[in-house]
């Protein structure tokens, strides 16, 4: 069978050997994973109730998302290009590109991770769990090969042409090591909460984990700027020894391409030796429960018997952004979908963790050299980085697992199919984004007092208008949920949400700077006043879309 | 003889619920057994744990006289599944996805692809078998999954509302094919809620409620001991202690009368 291998995979054969001794049945292994490559390439069409008949799906979704790849690892590149000294350079773009890849994985690759079907269709035919799993850990690492040598791959031609073919191969090695270790850091993560949860804890449990993982990889990735002594006055890296690099897990990674250099420093090594034992190390502990991740994953086929009971936030939020009328209705369709999308929230959540951090970190050197004072002009403003998070929140609206359920909309009168799609945005303005700016509302609060008011306001009024334009504008272009989730489709979401960041920043770098500059209430209100004013528009000019 | 599959006091359990409270009962090869019950009374589950999905509690099971244990897989090879939901690949068309299953039970690609296009032939799915299975009606995917099940000549046959969506002839023939099989020694496990259907085609019937066994044997045995002039459909409704259909009936067309949809 393993002619049944696409004609660039037949070097999978070398690894027979070594797979049939680890419990997986070679053949079957082959069959499988072709059969998922082809899956993969033939997108599911959906139900195609279209909006806008102009607007035409990529053709090539992969190559789209490769080159959307490819562009993100040539700003990455960037940081190896420019005259620094090596580490700095070297740390700054494995840190990135952790980053970059930890989001990509998280939020494209977490259906094709967590996909309990396998079992159901295979696992009852008398495929083991062992053949199950490497197939999936194949196909991902497919997957992310291809992000990573997109993203990862321009550095490393800048590592040869500036550093000699070394320091490129160590850069090679070091890079996919990288890849390796997040994807075990992910799949033990998933591991450990699939093992000790059941039931609906365990969908939220995950979720939670999702948010915490990226968080955390964020953390330590800018430990180099959020701590005081890390960066020297002129903002680069120490060179010498601190107890951060132990946690700093992207930074390892800068060890080996370091010692291709002839940096033969005790940190070097220490990083070299933390990257090669930490990945052999979480390698070596998934695959000795590889099975039992498949086992596992059959609790997600599980029906949760949770009964649904419309809470007071829920109850309040229909009534204050949707009325009595139809629109109350798609509020509720869209706050239910929301709910219990698992893929959604997979893809979505990580975002919004970037929105909620980048700021901070992108504003961490600046602001560690005012006093706090002048720094909380600025801080409370921070709530405004929730917006980095809008462009997937509504991308990914189009898509769900079970995209029939909206057929039901070909048949029943559905007179204004503009108000459906209002109706399911403000539900994401208010179950996933009002929430986090009211936390964020009151950080700010204690931090500004009183005069952090207006630009709390601020920051909760343009995120809602923002959330209508961008419904408007770059929302799905039939009518919501109606598209199956498919990981190239994924791939064009992380790719998309990462390009809209950059969008976004220049609108959020002019907020917090102009309001942090001017810091004044009757300017936060005239500001306030014109995004609902527009809000208000946009809000309207949903009622004209048509099928 | 050595029975085809045997459980002993099998149990199981999902959070507090108790899904399976010790369920038992032995099936001698070239039987068809209608498994049924109301939802929730552990039917799916101990085909579950029958196919290795799922690991039961407590109890035994013993498939051709060899106990089961969780790592082993070949004993699946003897096994034809039609689940109830239908889990096919869309975007395969039949004859790629019955190959593949084909070539996954162990045959080679040729002749999977031989025989599947044969049992389309005979079935009537053979027009449509190079067009993707997401074009396909409901009754063309149930056809698809009773061809899966049957492709590799297993010897037990676990069949979960096989004739959904079937057309009225095409139900004949699927009721005659199982029929053919059982006279041929294969032991099928009859799944549906469609008690007509089970009463005609079975030779001993298992009513599972709450998660133990209710009753269990020929049907004329089972009417006999109840009530002799039943059908399986009243024998159902009593031994499951149910008997307000008609008053919830009334309920639910009064409330559909009493809408105001047309004003």
């Amino acid at each position: 069978m393993t002619d049944q291998l696409p004609k660039g995979l037949g070097w999978l054969t070398h690894w027979r050997g070594w797979l049939t001794r680890r419990g997986v049945n070679f053949d079957q292994f082959c069959l499988l994973l072709s059969t998922k490559l082809l899956l993969v390439t033939r997108s599911s069409g959906g139900l195609g109730l279209r909006l806008n008949q102009s607007a035409k799906p990529s053709a090539h979704p992969l190559r789209t998302s490769f080159l959307w790849n490819l562009l993100i690892g040539g700003a990455l590149a960037i940081f190896l290009a420019l005259p620094l000294p090596l580490m700095f350079g070297l740390s700054s773009f494995t840190s990135a590109l952790f980053l970059m890849f930890f989001l990509t994985m998280l939020t494209s690759y977490a259906t094709l991770l967590l996909d309990p079907k396998d079992r159901l269709i295979f696992g009852v035919r008398g495929v083991g769990d062992r053949t199950l799993n490497a197939v999936r850990v194949g196909l991902v690492t497919l997957f992310l090969g291809a992000t990573m040598l997109a993203q990862g791959g321009p550095a490393i031609i800048v590592l040869v042409l500036r550093f000699g073919p070394l320091v490129g191969l160590a850069g090679l090695i070091s890079v996919v090591l990288l890849g390796v270790f997040a994807l075990m850091i992910a799949l033990l993560f998933y591991l450990l909460v699939l093992r000790f949860f059941d039931g609906e804890k365990l969908k939220n449990i995950l979720n939670i984990v999702q948010i915490a993982l990226v968080a955390g990889i964020y953390l330590v990735s800018q430990l180099p700027n959020l701590l005081p002594n890390s960066v020297d006055f002129s903002g680069l890296l120490h060179t010498g020894f601190s107890w951060w690099y132990l946690i700093a897990l992207p930074v390892w990674f800068a060890g080996l391409p370091l010692l291709a250099h002839g940096t033969f420093t005790a940190l070097a090594f220490l990083l070299t030796g933390l990257s090669l034992i930490g990945t052999i190390a979480l390698t070596w502990a998934y695959l000795h429960h590889a099975a039992a991740f498949e086992q596992y994953l059959e609790k997600l086929d599980q029906s949760g018997t949770t009964i649904r009971h419309n809470s007071r936030y829920f109850r309040l939020m229909r009534r204050l952004f949707a009325g009595h009328g139809d629109e109350a209705a798609y509020f509720t369709l869209g706050w239910r979908m929301l709910q219990s999308e698992r893929e959604y929230k997979l893809r979505v959540y990580p975002q919004l963790v970037y929105g909620l951090i980048l700021p901070m970190v992108l504003g961490a050197n600046v602001l560690r050299n005012m006093s706090f004072s002048q720094a909380s002009h600025y801080l409370v403003y921070l709530g405004v980085g929730v917006i980095f998070g809008l462009p997937t929140a509504i991308w990914f609206l189009a898509y769900s697992s079970q995209p029939e359920a909206m057929g039901v909309f070909r048949y029943v009168p559905l007179a204004h199919p503009g108000l459906l799609l209002r109706g399911i945005v403000k539900a994401v303005f208010a179950r996933i984004f009002l929430p986090l700016l009211l936390v964020i509302a009151v950080v700010a609060l204690a931090i500004g007092g009183v005069h952090a008011i207006t630009p709390v306001a601020l920051s909760i009024a343009l995120t809602y208008m923002v959330a209508l334009v961008y419904g408007r504008s770059m929302g799905p272009k039939q009518l919501p949920f109606s598209e199956e989730f498919g990981p190239q489709k994924g791939m064009q979401g992380g790719a998309i949400g990462f390009a809209m960041v950059f969008v976004s920043m220049i609108f959020l770098a002019l907020i917090i700077f102009v309001g942090g500059l001017v810091f004044s209430p009757w300017l936060d209100l005239a500001a306030i006043a014109l995004a609902a004013l527009v809000a208000w528009l946009i809000g309207r000019g949903y009622k004209t879309m048509v099928i | 003889m050595t029975p085809a599959i045997s459980l002993d006091h099998v149990t199981k359990h999902f959070g507090n619920k108790q899904v399976l409270q010790g369920v038992s009962f032995s099936i001698d090869p070239g039987t068809i057994v209608g498994y049924i019950g109301p939802n929730g009374a552990g039917k799916s589950t101990t085909v579950k744990i029958i196919l290795g999905l799922l690991q039961q509690d407590g109890g035994t099971i013993n498939l051709f006289g060899t106990p089961l244990r969780p790592e082993d897989n070949d004993y699946k090879r003897r096994i034809g599944y039609v689940p109830e939901s239908a889990d096919v690949f869309d975007a395969l068309t039949a004859r790629e996805y019955l190959t593949l299953i084909g070539q996954v039970y162990g045959l080679s690609a040729d002749v999977a692809e031989a025989k599947a296009q044969g049992l389309a032939t005979v079935v009537g799915l053979a027009p449509a078998f190079d067009r993707r299975i997401a074009g396909y009606s409901k009754g063309m995917r149930q056809l698809v999954l009773i061809i899966a099940s049957l492709l590799h000549n297993p010897d037990l046959l676990f069949w979960d509302e096989p004739l959904n969506g079937l057309d009225a002839n095409t139900v004949l023939i699927v009721e005659e094919i199982l029929q053919e099989l059982r006279n041929r020694g294969k032991t099928i496990f009859y799944s549906s809620h469609i008690m007509d259907v089970v009463q005609k085609l079975s030779d001993r019937i298992i009513l599972l409620n709450d998660g133990v066994v209710a009753a269990d044997g020929a049907f004329k045995d089972i009417a006999g001991a109840v009530d002799a002039n039943a059908g399986l459909q009243e024998l159902f409704s009593q031994l499951t202690g149910f008997n307000e259909h008609g008053q919830r009936a009334k309920e639910f067309v009064d409330l559909v009368m009493g809408g105001d949809a047309h004003d």
